[in-house]
């Protein structure tokens, strides 16, 4: 008899340090949850302004194929292009990256918002010289210039051609939904 | 009580001593930026839970020690985790999957099951505060060894000039297992000369 209630004290006591451990996890969670949420709404907002220049307000749309993309807005309300966002698989894992473009789906500009591409050489895709060469393109140049079998305009990095492709891919597939969404 | 705080810092410092916590060690430790805050956030962790440890000794009964242990620890992780997420974001985002895993870094554990499980909380206190001390500084040393030599730059500003052709190889894996073991030897030529 005595240790079944040895069990069941021991029982009560983990009970209540972890009803104690949820507690305090629901009250960091009411805290922190508005302002990470908050945090994740500006990363978001910030990119978009990057990828959209000119564009101050945005608003989301839903594609047919289920994709998520925005449409983005001038300060006098007309809308100058929109951004979606791609996951491409590079060489470390996805590339996700958001694209821009504008009305003539002319990419305004790329972002890569996560990557686990190695330091130094794909990890240089986010780096201007890379993503910066994207800005003025149209789907049928997004091709990469010397290893594509179709040439395109966009120089590979040096080492790293599975990740420029990668990126490259991810950038003309952006384009093509939202052309063929229109 | 003072050999509470200090003990961690050198003789017994938790990564470069004790060997313990070496794998967030390898895993994070590409930037100053990025050692500096895995060791706070450890830190950080390592207080709150030995102090919680060594509050609750007299009355969590021994066979389920470690279950509590590692709840309590668990879950000051997780208010780590969720205060990263909302106050550094960049930080939090560098830092990844390595936050949640300081769970099972055995620095705390041991801590807990060592020292504050038998010590009261001002003596647990300072353990954790010279063991997290030790540790950051450790992180913060080789983040620093492999930004300098891997990137040529310390906490994001460049060092050398953009003519320097950095060692790749010290930002990526292999780079993080030489830079703790010579670190560590140095370590030991340190004590060994001392004696």
């Amino acid at each position: 008899m005595k240790s079944a209630f040895e069990i069941m004290k021991i029982g009560a006591f983990l009970m209540a340090v972890c009803a104690l451990a949820s507690f305090g996890l629901a009250l960091t969670n009411r805290a922190t949850a508005p302002l990470i949420s908050e945090q994740k709404r500006i990363a978001r907002e910030m990119a978009m302004k990057e990828v959209l220049p000119g564009a101050v307000e945005f608003e989301d749309i839903e594609l047919s194929d289920g994709r998520l993309a925005f449409n983005g807005k001038n300060s006098s309300g007309e809308t100058i292009g929109m951004a979606t966002i791609v996951s491409p698989k590079g060489y470390g894992g996805v590339i996700e990256t958001m694209v821009g473009m504008d009305v003539d789906f002319k990419v305004t500009g790329i972002k890569i918002l996560n990557m686990q591409e190695t330091p130094g050489l794909g990890a240089k895709a986010g780096d201007p010289a890379f993503s910066g060469q994207f800005k003025g393109k149209t789907g049928e140049q997004l091709y990469l210039s010397d290893k594509d079998v179709k040439k395109g305009e966009i120089d590979a990095i040096t080492a790293s051609t599975i990740t420029s492709k990668a990126v490259t891919d991810g950038v003309r597939e952006a384009v093509e939904a939202m052309k063929n969404a229109e | 009580m003072l050999n509470e705080l200090t003990k961690g810092i050198f003789r017994e410092n938790p990564l470069l001593r004790l060997l313990l916590g070496t794998c967030p060690s390898l895993a994070v430790t590409s930037s100053l930026e990025n050692g500096f805050g895995m060791g706070a956030a450890t830190t950080f962790v390592l207080l709150c839970s030995n102090a919680m440890i060594s509050l609750l000794k007299g009355i969590v009964p021994s066979k389920v020690r470690i279950p509590v242990f590692i709840v309590i620890i668990a879950t000051f992780v997780t208010i780590t985790d969720l205060s990263m997420s909302a106050y550094v974001p960049d930080l939090h985002k560098n830092l990844g999957l390595f936050i949640p895993l300081i769970v099972v870094n055995c620095i705390i554990l041991g801590r807990a099951e060592a020292f504050a499980s038998k010590n009261g909380i001002v003596p647990s206190l300072l353990d954790g505060l010279g063991m997290g001390i030790g540790f950051t500084m450790a992180l913060s040393l080789i983040g620093s060894i492999r930004e300098i030599l891997g990137a040529g730059t310390l906490m994001g500003a460049s060092l050398f000039g953009p003519s320097y052709q950095p060692f790749l190889m010290f930002v990526l894996p292999a780079g993080a297992f030489l830079t703790l073991g010579l670190t560590m030897g140095v370590m030991n030529w340190m004590e060994k000369r001392k004696a």
